[in-house]
């Protein structure tokens, strides 16, 4: 815990990496967006619909 | 001291229910998720028996959110307890999503039980596929008035009292004409549906069915007119003192700050004919300030939290209204975005905080003046190569020099300073960092640390541009919690995250110290389940029934308990 931080419970790790960035395992993860949005293209907007926005 | 204001965020997550059979309504799914999340944390219901909340031991709450004439398409709503300071916040946004993500999985199993088998999902988004608005909104305590302005505005809130006063009698009056007509109408609907030849029309059939809800809904829609006209004499009156009096030194002082900060707050939509904008939530705002309580009147400020107490003086509750004396106020802003890379999360926060500490200080007296305000927004948002320049008082500038200028101010700020935290820090170097790839339009390497350009890649790598119905799958699978999109870039390593698993899972069951929500939550967590029933608000909580309960009230600092 950081003695100079006036909120103890909570910090933020601005140093932390990102843990996987190979190009490979980036092509993969782009991929799989893909066909996961190709896949649900024709009904996930009209599942998602709110039908009256809230606030 | 920095960062020494409370501050919050409201959620609304869309609900997503991809059936096999049938489609519940959006209120029954939210009993599923609300249950079990009451299984998995202690909770204790909200105040207001007709509106379906749940308080939760870490402080911060949930409830269903939905308009009176849509019942049955509402949005769930999560409030984070009040933090101190953007990391807490991101760490209790964070506990938030991960209660609900929890969630998901039971309810899905509890509706399936109950007659609803598919797949559910929750969407923190601010735009559906129709344009629906909705979405985040943030809160930041601020002072509401000072000086003479301040003796002025509790002058005019207290003229306002009779007004409030026959506001309120006339509302009830009216109610009552009502309960008598809807009854009497019930009470012969009841004889009717005894008889054959009107079994199945019958008025009261319907107005009690969970499958037919449109009477329910005529009657909201009936009922929210009236209300909104009863009500308008006080809400206007009330809107003009705040537009005279209240938080004027933010709103001239902050206002290009925020029209700007859409630069790395946004969190990108793609419109109809494939146009990308920065922002989901900036093209619904029409003002600076709100003037009424109709949910299609977006604005910058969002005040619709400072008349809600108004309101709640219909229902004798006169502590909330009193509470407006104050000269420290929740502001709340609607021009908000829900963010989803927790970078985002995190300068957003620490640097609106940052630019209002500067504000009260008097350090940004000569900030930057936007001649025309919702028209730049709307010009900044819709040019993603950030270009364009927007008339202030200091000439034609753009986004970006605006959002220098205000950065170049903080980081004097922070480091002349005498409380400096390393939190204040973190923000400065964060929005130096995030604001330099901007300017050099560097957009590869705020991939996976802000949403707008993120999704942007995203869309430009696994869309066609010729494929709109591909591009808003993307747009708005983007958001799902847990198998979203940004989820996806976070699990895999090409989003960080700020915050530790083990701090997020914590943070689910243990309020944040030294603010109310301490005081609240510590209350839930150490209640006997089979003690007298509770009853929670934000500001206090009520053992026992309505009319003889006792009232608990949560200190304003989280320092200990206060009864009367």
């Amino acid at each position: 815990m950081n003695p100079h931080r006036p909120h103890g419970n909570a910090q933020v790790d601005l140093d932390r990496e990102a843990e996987t960035e190979t190009t490979e395992t980036g092509q993969k993860v782009l991929l799989e967006i893909a066909e996961d949005a190709r896949r649900l293209k024709n009904r996930y907007s009209k599942e998602t619909v709110v039908p009256e926005g809230g606030e | 001291m920095l960062f020494g204001r409370l501050l919050g965020q409201e959620t609304e997550y869309a609900i997503r229910f991809a059936p096999e059979r049938r489609h519940p309504g959006n209120d029954v799914i939210y009993d599923a998720l609300a249950s079990a999340i009451a299984a998995r944390v202690r909770t204790e219901p909200g105040f207001y028996p007709e509106r379906p909340q749940i308080f939760t031991e870490n402080g911060g709450a949930f409830h269903y959110e939905y308009l009176p004439y849509c019942a049955e398409g509402g949005l769930v709503e999560g409030a984070t307890p009040e933090c101190r300071g953007p990391a807490q916040l991101l760490l209790y946004q964070k506990a938030q999503e991960r209660l609900l993500s929890q969630a998901v999985s039971d309810a899905e199993k509890t509706l399936r039980s109950s007659g609803y088998p598919g797949k559910l999902g929750l969407l923190k988004n601010c735009r559906d596929a129709e344009d629906h608005v909705y979405g985040a909104q943030e809160s930041f305590q601020a002072t509401v008035a000072s000086g003479l302005g301040l003796a002025l505005y509790r002058l005019g809130l207290a003229g306002l009292l009779p007004l409030l006063a026959v506001t309120v009698v006339v509302g009830w009056i009216v109610f009552i004409a009502l309960a008598v007509l809807v009854l009497g109408a019930a009470l012969l609907s009841t004889v009717a549906i005894a008889l054959p030849p009107f079994r199945k029309r019958s008025f009261f059939v319907r107005l009690i069915s969970r499958e037919d809800r449109s009477l329910e809904n005529a009657l909201g829609r009936f009922l929210y007119g009236l209300s909104y006209l009863v009500t308008l004499p006080f809400i206007s009156s009330f809107s003009l003192l705040l537009r005279l009096l209240a938080f004027r030194g933010i709103r001239r002082r902050a206002t290009a700050f925020l029209v700007t900060r859409p630069v790395f707050s946004g969190a990108g939509s793609v419109r109809v004919g494939g146009e990308f904008l920065l922002s989901e939530k900036a093209p619904s705002i029409r003002r600076i300030l709100r003037f009424s309580i109709s949910p299609n009147d977006r604005s910058i400020f969002d005040v619709g939290n400072l008349m809600k107490p108004g309101l709640a003086a219909a229902h004798f509750h006169v502590a909330p209204m009193l509470a407006l004396f104050r000269r420290e106020q929740r502001l709340q802003l609607g021009l908000a975005d829900s963010s989803m890379l927790q970078e985002t999360e995190f300068l957003k926060a620490g640097a609106t905080a940052l630019v209002l500490e500067m504000v009260e200080a008097g350090a940004l007296d000569d900030a930057p003046c936007l001649r025309r305000p919702i028209r730049a927004l709307h010009a900044i948002v819709s040019d993603p190569n950030l270009e364009t320049k927007v008339a202030t008082d200091r000439g034609p500038m753009t986004a970006l020099q605006i959002q220098r200028f205000y950065l170049e101010r903080a980081r004097a700020y922070v480091r002349d300073s005498k409380a400096a935290s390393i939190e204040a820090l973190q923000v400065i170097e964060l929005w130096r960092e995030v604001l330099g790839a901007l300017e050099r339009r560097d957009m590869q390497s705020l991939v996976g640390r802000v949403d707008w350009v993120t999704k942007r890649y995203l869309l430009e790598t696994c869309g066609d541009p010729r494929d709109h119905a591909l591009l808003k799958t993307i747009d708005l699978r983007y958001h799902e919690l847990e198998e979203g999109y940004a989820a996806s870039l976070e699990r895999n390593g090409y989003a960080r995250r700020l915050v530790g698993e083990a701090e997020v899972e914590r943070a689910t069951h243990f309020p944040p110290e030294g603010t109310p929500a301490f005081t609240r939550g510590r209350f839930i967590r150490a209640r006997e389940p089979s003690l007298s029933p509770v009853r929670i608000s934000w500001e206090s909580a009520r053992i026992g029934g309505r009319l003889h309960g006792r009232i608990v009230h949560f200190p304003r600092d989280g320092a200990s308990d206060g009864e009367d």
